[in-house]
């Protein structure tokens, strides 16, 4: 098979590590995927003038070369994966490694739902890769490049596909490590729930060793009145380059409700791109940074309101210590014939320290009457009277700090636990990931 | 041997601006004092100067608690020594549980005393007694602090944290305002369960109404930046029938 190669590899490492490996080892899809780098190689990375990009930028995919680990690597031990990581109860949970299943580390023992499908990508692709194409989502432009660059290279992923009218009531745990260093791993998720299915499935990519890069991306797509809950858990090792991307799109009186939790990586981007196909359609956008050291954290939402009576709701909360950088951006476009939107946004950031630094960039575009539309974004220290109130109490500064900051973010978790069951099961977990990283926080202030 | 609090000389400024100056006060252990007076006086800033808020700076005089120089000692530190200020306006604090807060501060102070800390459930029987006498129900332990409490509801959570802090000073400031008569009664409930012979009680208001359901043993007119008048209980009905115009006025005559 002749690759197309149009840009300059020398320009990027990682790009011309994926050049010389090629496609032809690559299993499935061989058109989807020529097509796919066709495109990247015709856009390339995106860089710091293109819009999407400005505030997050991939240098370190140019100097750092990472390849695709494109066969399974020999089973190796991964990094030991603490318990209490899992939700306690679960449906299902899938493990890869370098973009690989794991099939000694899954545990499907609890799947006893029918109606329930589940697969992994690298099957779909061996025995029906047309018809997972028609669910496969291509990228337009540069800003889209790395979707484009995932087809591509794809290896494995979870593929879920729920009935009508199915309910999975634990939720389906989807764990990715990067083992190899330097590896790119390209996970793909499809996800699709019938009319009136409800599930949850939580992402979690754990430590990962050494510096590795993962570019994960969903496609999701859900049924008239169909309700998924969406954890996106990021803890990943500190040189890790952890990219990820939700596309979304609902039919009629569906709902969506994501949380992206990111704590881990150098660089990390969680983008989630919903789009309203149905009127009375509901998403609701939750996240949390946590950065501290030289993190970078960027949250980025699309939420395109096509039809009239969708519901937007977006809450994110940072928590940037040292020299840590934060971003948010969040579009709401809502489109002349969208009457009845109702949609909020609100960002807030708490700069613990005079070197971080917080970018917010709320972007409403609204071209219909009768609609609400409201964002708010603000950055600031702790409140000083909530801090004089706990000292009056007689709790020391950093405890009475701590407790703050545990109020800041618990606030979005709470939020978001009321939201249904699904939702309360992920907040738990989402509880004790946060508070694995208040314990690492003390560790550093005592070491 | 001193008393449980003395203020001796007190001159106090905020952005440069001298609000007290020359407050004297005496508040042996056991008794309840009011303090009354105009808009301005300086009645809060005397609260946050006895808890050390940050911006109130004492530029003269003394404040000896248990004969502890107090103006030296850390907001937090005083608290752990005994010190407590009911609020004029609890502050909202999203995210954090009332009983997560509250057992720290429990928990801290008991830590600075050398007692071991309460457990969970020690804590819950001992809030539970409380909320119980101020007609709170448990929801307020996992309420956010004071977050969409009512004017009466966030009063009452003061008292409550003032009963199971227990503290040898408590400073009410303006505790009655917003209330209703029914919460008012409840809040002075609240206040009269604490006097105890090693407590000292420090009553700051407005109105003479708070003092029909807590009745102090004196009352002192804080007026120009210092104790202009002190007396008895009676004080406040003569205060009540003149104003305070006569007392400002007459001070100024002599200045």
């Amino acid at each position: 098979m002749t690759t197309p190669i149009q840009i300059n590899a020398n320009e990027s490492k990682t790009v011309a590590a994926h050049i010389a490996a090629g496609l032809d080892d690559l299993v499935g899809a061989p058109t989807l995927r020529s097509d796919s780098l066709a495109r990247f190689s015709a856009s390339g990375l995106p860089n710091r003038r293109v819009e999407a990009w400005k505030y997050t930028q991939l240098n370190t995919l140019a100097k750092t070369p990472f390849h695709p680990v494109i066969h399974a690597p020999k089973a190796k031990t991964i990094p030991a994966f603490d318990k209490s990581f899992l939700p306690d109860d679960i449906a299902a949970l899938l493990v890869f490694v370098d973009g690989h299943l794991r099939e000694d580390l899954c545990d499907l023992s609890n799947m006893a739902v029918s109606g329930l499908a589940l697969t992994t990508l690298g099957a779909a692709l061996n025995t029906d890769s047309q018809k997972l194409e028609s669910h496969i989502s291509a990228g337009a432009g540069i800003a889209d490049s790395l979707m484009d660059l995932n087809a591509a290279f794809m290896t494995d992923g979870a593929v879920i596909t729920l009935g009508d009218g199915i309910i999975v009531e634990k939720p389906i745990v989807i764990v990715s490590h990067a083992s190899t260093p330097g590896a790119a791993v390209h996970m793909r998720n499809v996800i699709t729930l019938g009319h009136g299915a409800q599930a949850s499935i939580i992402e979690i990519n754990g430590p990962a060793i050494g510096e590795s890069f993962t570019n994960t991306v969903s496609d999701i797509t859900l049924g008239k009145n169909a309700s998924l809950i969406h954890g996106r858990i990021q803890n990943e090792a500190a040189l890790a380059i952890h990219l990820n991307r939700a596309k979304v799109a609902l039919e009629e009186r569906a709902e969506y409700s994501s949380f992206a939790f990111a704590s881990g990586a150098a660089l990390s981007r969680q983008e989630t791109d919903v789009a309203f196909n149905g009127s009375g359609g509901t998403a609701r956008l939750y996240g949390i940074t946590l950065g501290r050291d030289g993190q970078h954290i960027d949250h980025t939402t699309r939420v395109h309101h096509g039809q009239p009576d969708c519901a937007t709701e977006e809450l994110f909360k940072s928590v940037l210590d040292d020299h840590a950088h934060g971003v948010f951006q969040g579009r709401i476009h809502v489109a002349p014939y969208a009457i009845g939107t109702d949609a909020r946004q609100k960002t807030q950031t708490l700069l613990l320290s005079g070197r971080a630094v917080a970018d917010a960039k709320p972007e409403l575009e609204i071209l219909a009457d009768d609609v609400q539309c409201a964002h708010g974004a603000t950055v600031g220290d702790l409140d000083r009277d909530a801090l004089f109130y706990m000292a009056a109490r007689g709790i020391p500064p950093k405890q009475a700090r701590d407790l703050l900051i545990a109020g800041f973010i618990e606030d979005a978790i709470d939020r978001f636990g009321a939201i249904n069951a699904n939702a309360a099961t992920l907040s738990t977990l989402l509880r004790r990931h946060f508070q694995h990283w208040r314990d690492t926080l003390g560790d550093k202030d005592n070491g | 041997m001193s008393e449980l609090l003395e203020i001796h000389g007190l001159h106090a400024t905020i952005d440069g601006k001298e609000i007290l100056k020359g407050l004297d006060l005496i508040l042996p252990a056991g008794e309840v004092h009011a303090i009354m007076g105009p808009n301005g006086a300086g009645k809060s800033t005397l609260s946050y100067l006895l808890s050390g808020r940050e911006g109130y700076t004492a530029t003269s005089g003394e404040i000896l608690f248990k004969g502890q120089n107090l103006l030296d000692m850390d907001t937090h530190e005083r608290a752990q020594a005994g010190v407590f200020l009911a609020f004029q306006y609890p502050v909202e604090i999203p995210g954090v549980a009332n009983s997560i807060f509250l057992k720290a501060a429990v928990n801290a102070q008991r830590q600075a005393r050398g007692e071991t800390p309460l457990d969970a459930m020690e804590f819950l029987k001992r809030a539970r007694v409380s909320l119980k006498a101020l007609d709170m129900d448990d929801s307020f332990l996992t309420r956010p602090i004071n977050v969409g409490f009512s004017g009466g509801e966030k009063k009452r959570n003061e008292i409550f944290q003032m009963q199971m802090l227990a503290p040898a000073l408590a400073i009410l400031d303006e505790t009655d305002s917003g209330l209703d008569i029914d919460a008012l009664k409840l809040v002075a409930r609240g206040v009269n369960d604490m006097r105890d012979a090693g407590r000292g009680m420090l009553v700051i208001t407005h109105y003479q109404r708070l003092l029909d359901h807590i009745v102090p043993d004196r009352i002192h007119v804080l007026a120009n930046g210092r104790i202009e008048k002190s007396g008895g209980k009676e004080l406040a009905l003569e205060l009540e029938a003149s104003g305070y115009g006569e007392i400002t006025s007459a001070n100024q005559s002599v200045a």
